[in-house]
């Protein structure tokens, strides 16, 4: 589901004509069951487009939905009074295909070194950590808040809606499910334009920047620190546009809908410090790890809020990739967080806030792409040595771009700057992220924009991978 | 649907504008692309001029076409083929960024039966994955042969969405108009009445990284669809190497990883026979690129040719696992 794909609206605008047309028949027939062909209509939507993807990735989806559904039917019939026990049942049930599919080869090879040939060619089904967490949320909600079941459909609808399955945002059940159990297709004028805005400006970000970016994206250095910061600010800026450009397209599809989907990104690049980072930066698995793992051991609460900060952190690291790289990401960031809750009242002057803030966020974004643990710690040790940064050795980092390529990636660096500015103005006068960049006379050049600089292939997004 | 009552309030205006505002831009987009690309304008004009000698030639004999990139474009005076070895020769050479399967389409549409088709496309193309670069599909556009595109793999949409320039082309070209330099490298005057590209430009040559060629599995699958749609219209197809730079130090090993990869080429199609295994050590023979002759050693690499065709100067289909001609 590349919703910078043709295939994909090829396919969305054809499954709504077909469910326009039907419904048109259905309402003249019986009008009452509009209601449920509506949420029919939906769900079939998105398994259809699921299907489309891969066949595995929707039996995979089917079998978690299935094992949600029925293994809560199963609890709240027969075992209401203990309910909550049961989380300790249903919660490693519904992580054992995330566990399979993503962490077996990482657990038997690397970590065991039982070198089973068989783990290695396993391919990691599209969304299945959006989807596994968003339905163990359900779980929790359910058992331990004690909240009734919905009905089956609307719960289908909730974990199956196409805008949010494969890359979130990690909808909770407060905010989508009533969505879902009154869904209606409606045609919403204002709903229609304003996802209008959101969807030009995600393809704005993914085909003209993230797209773009990721041509220069070049991570063979190791021995010159300048190439590798500009791998990282590339890699940085890449990974921002391109699932902040799949999110705020899925908010878009959503709101043509009629339904609101949280917004997943608030524009991190422009946060003074790590914690406003992390409440800019995937919202929706910020608030995930907040709510079911971090505020359960106790929070910022208990003389353990340190450890509290670096387990949420692992795991979240060990949640975007099997690899040390990824352990070590999240426990860089782990560390950056308790550090600035350890600094207290102890503020900067903002532009030095900010600068700390990006200088830290880009030096960790090397351990996010670099998978190979020895290349990772070369790199890591030429950053840390000062004696490397030398006049040929930035002289050297800069020979590749000469000529039409460093006038090129100059020119989409000036771009990216130009859009984290308008983002940080959209901050500080308004106060609601992204507003300039969503008046309608900046979506329109935007989109002009789009179809000048978006490349011919597109990549996939990155965020599909986890 | 449930419709609003007021026909003014069920109108997403700011939709409908940017609707407008998408196809709007991508109608000026196409015109720039077909009209005013300075590079699209040079190969339209290139394939223009080889249809053309295409059409002179005589009609009651069997011609040969050959096809490639930019390497093809540069290296095959047809004129000279014509004139001096009395080959009835058709350089059908265009560029590298059209992408293999793009190439061969345009070069298939001048194919007759009882032809002879060269295949000389460039060792990288055919080690590439599939792929369809927006560059040829451009080209089609461009000529008034959309089918070329379409025969190719893409479909009328993806075709359509890709008649626009992409931010490598605006971009460069911006930094082109500020430094008021020419806005594309070669000039139409470089095109020979023949389709031949006599490349003016001059630049240093840098030293090619010498890799080993496999072909892949879409280079395996477009030959053998060459073969098999030569054999249908009784045309003779060969491969045969583009000449490339390489300095004398990496010649071997230049020359052992264009060895493996005409066997990989022999086991589907014969190859023209080449000594010099493609490999040139001089490096004065090169215009502006590894792979762009200047007009003497075009001149030569023709005579070659010529040769090689005359004698039908080639190694035969070698199943795989069998012996190796050396």
């Amino acid at each position: 589901m590349n919703f910078a794909e043709l295939r994909f609206w090829q396919l969305l605008l054809m499954g709504l004509g077909v469910v326009l047309l039907l419904r048109a028949v259905v309402a003249t027939w019986k009008t009452e069951w509009t209601e449920n062909f509506d949420k029919v209509s939906l769900v079939a939507l998105g398994f259809m487009l699921l299907l489309a993807v891969s066949a595995v990735t929707f039996i995979v989806f089917l079998v978690v939905l299935l094992c949600t559904y029925f293994g809560l039917l199963w609890i709240l019939r027969w075992h209401r009074q203990h309910a909550p026990r049961y989380l300790w049942l249903l919660v490693p049930l519904l992580l054992t295909p995330l566990f399979y599919y993503k962490y077996s080869d990482f657990v038997m090879n690397r970590l065991f070194r039982f070198e089973f040939d068989f783990f290695r060619h396993v391919i990691i089904p599209v969304g299945i950590s959006f989807y596994t967490f968003q339905k163990i949320a359900f779980v929790v909600d359910t058992l331990v808040f004690k909240q009734a079941l919905p009905r089956f459909l609307d719960f289908a609808n909730f974990a199956g809606f196409f805008p949010q399955i494969v890359a979130g945002p990690i909808e909770r059940r407060n905010d989508l499910l009533p969505q879902m159990e009154r869904f209606r297709f409606r045609w919403l004028p204002a709903r229609i334009n304003e996802g209008v805005t959101w969807i030009a400006l995600g393809f704005f970000f993914k085909c003209a920047l993230a797209d773009n970016l990721a041509a220069y994206f070049d991570a063979s250095s190791s021995s010159n620190p300048y190439s590798i910061w500009l791998t990282n600010c590339l890699f940085g800026l890449r990974i921002y546009f391109d699932f902040a450009g799949y999110s705020l397209i899925a908010l878009g599809i959503a709101s043509c809908l009629g339904v609101r989907l949280t917004l997943n990104f608030a524009s991190p690049y422009c946060a003074l410090n790590v914690v406003e980072f992390w409440r800019r930066w995937h919202i929706t698995l910020s608030q995930w790890f907040r709510d079911y793992v971090y505020i359960p051991l106790g929070g910022a609460k208990t003389r353990f809020w340190a450890f509290n900060i670096m387990v949420v952190f692992l795991v979240s690291g060990v949640w975007h990739g099997a690899g040390w790289n990824f352990v070590l990401w999240g426990a860089l960031h782990g560390a950056f967080l308790i550090a600035f809750r350890f600094s207290g009242a102890w503020r900067m002057p903002r532009a030095l806030a900010w600068g700390v803030t990006m200088l830290a966020v880009f030096a960790a974004w090397l351990c996010f792409y670099e998978l190979k643990t020895t290349a990772l710690l070369d790199k890591l040790r030429t950053l840390s040595t000062p004696a490397a940064y030398t006049l040929d050795a930035l002289r050297a980092a800069g020979h590749p771009y000469v000529g039409a390529h460093g006038f090129v990636l100059g020119g989409l660096l000036v771009l990216a700057v130009a859009t984290l500015i308008l983002e940080w103005l959209s901050l500080r006068i308004r106060n609601e992220p992204y507003y300039y960049l969503r008046k309608p006379l900046t979506v329109c050049a935007l989109v002009v924009l789009t179809i000048l600089l978006a490349p011919g292939n597109n990549n996939a997004f990155i965020y599909f991978a986890f | 649907m449930l419709l609003s009552t007021s026909h003014s309030d069920r109108i997403p205006r700011f939709g409908v504008t940017v609707l407008a505002v998408v196809l709007g831009a991508l109608c000026l987009a196409a015109c720039y692309t077909l009209f005013l690309n300075p590079e699209i304008s040079l190969w339209k004009h290139a394939y223009r001029l080889k249809c053309q000698w295409s059409r002179h030639l005589p009609h009651d004999q069997p011609r040969i076409v050959i096809y490639g990139g930019s390497s093809c474009g540069t290296s095959v005076n047809a004129a000279r083929m014509r004139t001096n070895h009395n080959l009835p020769v058709i350089n059908m050479g265009l560029a590298a960024g059209f992408g293999a399967d793009m190439l061969t389409q345009f070069a298939l549409n001048e194919l007759r039966p009882g032809d002879t088709l060269i295949v000389a496309l460039e060792p990288e193309l055919l080690c590439a994955d599939a792929g369809l670069p927006a560059l040829g599909i451009q080209c089609s556009f461009a000529v008034g042969h959309p089918e070329f595109a379409i025969r190719a793999g893409a479909s009328w949409p993806s075709a359509l969405l890709s008649l626009r320039p992409d931010a490598y082309h605006c971009l460069t070209l911006l930094g082109k108009m500020l430094l008021r330099q020419p806005l594309y490298r070669y000039s139409k005057d470089e095109i020979q009445s023949d389709g031949w590209h006599a490349v003016t430009a001059r630049r240093d040559i840098p030293e090619p990284i010498v890799a080993a060629f496999d072909l892949s599995p879409h280079g395996h699958d477009l030959l053998r669809r060459i073969r098999e749609y030569c054999a249908e219209r009784h045309v003779r197809v060969a491969y045969s190497l583009p000449w490339m730079y390489v300095s004398p130090q990496q010649e071997a090993k230049a020359k052992a990883g264009f060895r493996d990869f005409l066997d990989q080429v022999s086991s589907i199609i014969p190859v023209l026979n080449d000594v010099a295994l493609g490999t040139h050590t001089v490096k004065e023979d090169f215009a502006d690129t590894p792979l762009h002759l200047k007009p003497e050693a075009a001149n030569r690499r023709s005579d070659e040719l010529a040769r090689a065709l005359q004698q039908w100067d080639v190694l035969p289909v070698i199943p795989p696992g069998g012996a190796t001609p050396r």
